[in-house]
């Protein structure tokens, strides 16, 4: 008889402890810090040198020094991280949000404003 | 810490005698690729015993890709010769579960071949 | 003589993971024979050689199998390593095998869930996927992903682990030791988990071996067969031994790896105890002429990679012979006088990763 018994207890433990599951999305997950969701680009930084473009490995990231526009397609972009290590000015950072689902593919376009002259003091 | 690799170039021939020899020795059968250069078609035949890796390798001439099979002596060497064959397009003669080129349920005939992205300089 | 009748099996099955097809010849309820037919997950990856830099197919050879992703990538970076001749640093090795052994751990856990689940035990499958993920929460802690890390690059590794935090995960992994031990003790001794898998789909020692079966398949029939033995990457500096079993049938091969996993821990505290200290990667200059076969030893089995480079930025040839495809010959060997309704747990008993097999 103890041999069909064998999960017994691991069962009345489980009936009575706290589930294992998170009551997403009620409750909000907890990311850690590696954690990889988007690539996030703060714009001001950017000198658009283009190594981005050159070094990802998808093709996901297009940088256009004319019409200083830095677009990155998110369905292509496989979070690897090459774009944020060869990044010069340290612009780029692996933000922890995952990217939402979305209805079609499309490209997302961040304008790169004309750096500020300093002030000749 | 990496192996030392001995790779033995042989004839189209020898191969039969040579795979029956290795099969009486106690060797098992590892695997059996293809690679396209441009004057030829490179196979090669991986064997191990204890650890310690043996392989044997030979030269096919673009025109006329032909090769025995050794499924008689080793029964799995049929499914990479099948893959061989619908890859690559080599005829090979007397294998044990012949899928006559259907293995493998794609369209196009001997890919790596033929499509362009399949060239490659050669050694 | 019989009726036979011919009874497709897959390409959609509740029990498979991933689609293979098999047209079972029937007589009554016995299997006489079974013939595979694969190729719907061919993505032509060996292609794409020629067209991505060296580099940049790491992220490639990740991505030929979900749940064996980051043994796949070492053996691509070793292959490359080897024909440039490039020294890997210490301390990036033993973080090799650490994230190697964990990757063990959760695909031996994985599977023992889907065995449960092919014979009905169902709240078995749940408690060996609970344990799992407390595995993967360790993974993203570690490197940002749950199931494909890109944590491996040639001449290294890209992230690192600091001794406290491996401290405290060496803990973490004590805990998760004692609530598998409960369901190592399931697997070993419970009635209906010995009555559906003794006795069926065995292989003999000589059958193993000449069929070129490979991982727990061939170690669950008596074969001496591991090819972490070889000593590659840090695996020369730890002590283990094979595991081995005598049976051949489906009880056998499970036993291999529950008894696998104890290892698994025992060899991760074995890592963390001898880290030394040191860089994470080494620099690569240059590109990759020559050729190489690089073998390394995945939950699976054997894994063998050809490569080969010319002098240029791309590979010429990157072949993969993953231990699924080796496995499939003592599979229809198995099958070979079964009875019907054991054919989905002697398919699952090899451990099928079909997107492997086909890449």
């Amino acid at each position: 008889m103890s041999d069909i018994l064998k999960m017994f207890n691991t069962v009345m433990k489980s009936l009575f402890k706290k589930s294992a599951c998170e009551m997403y999305p009620v409750k909000k997950p907890e990311f850690y810090e590696n954690t990889k969701g988007h690539i996030a680009i703060e714009k001001s930084k950017c000198i658009l040198c283009t190594l981005c473009d050159k070094k990802c490995p998808t093709g996901a990231i297009a940088v256009n020094r004319e019409a200083r526009k830095w677009e990155i397609d998110r369905g292509k972009c496989i979070l690897c991280g090459v774009c944020i290590e060869v990044c010069r000015p340290n612009c780029l950072a692996m933000d922890k949000q995952y990217s939402e689902p979305v209805a079609s593919q499309k490209v997302e376009v961040v304008e790169i404003p004309v750096p500020e002259k300093k002030e000749q003091k | 810490m990496f192996e030392k690799q001995e790779i033995v170039e042989i004839n189209k021939e020898e191969l039969l005698a040579k795979v029956s020899s290795l099969s009486e020795e106690g060797y098992r059968i590892v695997q059996i690729g293809c690679t396209k250069l441009s004057d030829k078609l490179q196979v090669d035949y991986t064997f191990d015993k204890d650890d310690k890796f043996y392989g044997l390798r030979l030269g096919l001439p673009l025109e006329k890709l032909e090769l025995p099979s050794v499924s008689g002596i080793y029964l799995a060497a049929c499914l990479y010769e099948n893959e061989m064959h619908d890859l690559f397009g080599v005829k090979v003669s007397g294998m044990a579960i012949d899928f006559g080129g259907k293995f493998y349920r794609i369209e196009a005939e001997a890919p790596f071949m033929n499509t362009a992205e399949a060239e490659t300089k050669g050694n | 003589m019989a009726k036979r009748t011919i009874i497709p099996f897959g390409p959609q099955h509740p029990v498979l993971p991933e689609p293979i097809h098999l047209d079972l010849v029937l007589e009554d309820e016995t299997v006489v024979e079974a013939i595979p037919n694969v190729g719907f997950i061919h993505r032509g990856l060996e292609l794409l050689c020629k067209k991505k830099s060296f580099q940049d197919m790491i992220f490639v050879a990740e991505r030929i199998c979900g749940i064996c992703s980051f043994i796949h990538g070492v053996g691509y970076s070793q292959g490359v390593e080897q024909i440039m001749n490039i020294d890997v640093p210490e301390r990036a090795e033993y973080l090799r095998v650490f994230w190697g052994e964990l990757s063990r751990i959760h695909s031996h856990l994985l599977w023992l869930g889907l065995a449960a689940d092919a014979i009905g035990f169902e709240s078995l499958f749940m408690h060996s996927w609970r344990v799992r993920e407390k595995v993967l929460n360790i993974f993203e802690e570690t490197t940002g992903g749950r199931v494909i890390f890109g944590a491996c690059k040639v001449g290294g590794v890209r992230k690192d682990i600091d001794n406290d935090t491996l401290k405290r995960l060496v803990k973490e992994l004590d805990e998760i030791e004692a609530d598998y031990k409960t369901l190592a003790e399931v697997f070993k001794n419970d009635y209906t988990v010995n009555h559906r898998w003794s006795n069926v789909g065995v292989v003999t020692k000589e059958e193993a071996h000449a069929l070129g079966a490979v991982g727990p398949t061939a170690r669950a029939s008596g074969l001496v067969q591991d090819l972490r033995k070889l000593g590659y990457g840090a695996y020369e500096k730890l002590e283990f031994e094979p595991i081995i079993e005598t049976t051949g049938d489906c009880y056998g091969r499970c036993m291999v790896r529950v008894r696998e996993l104890f290892q698994s821990f025992d060899l991760i505290r074995q890592v963390v105890a001898k880290m030394p200290d040191g860089e994470l990667e080494a620099k690569v200059v240059g590109f990759p002429e020559g050729e190489y076969f690089s073998r390394v030893e995945q939950p699976r089995g054997e894994v063998v990679y050809y490569l080969r480079g010319n002098g240029t930025k791309f590979l010429d040839r990157f072949r993969v012979r993953t231990p699924t495809f080796a496995n499939v010959a003592p599979l229809l060997t198995m099958l070979a006088g079964c009875a019907f309704a054991d054919v989905p747990a002697i398919v699952l008993s090899i451990d099928p990763c079909i997107s492997c097999t086909e890449r």
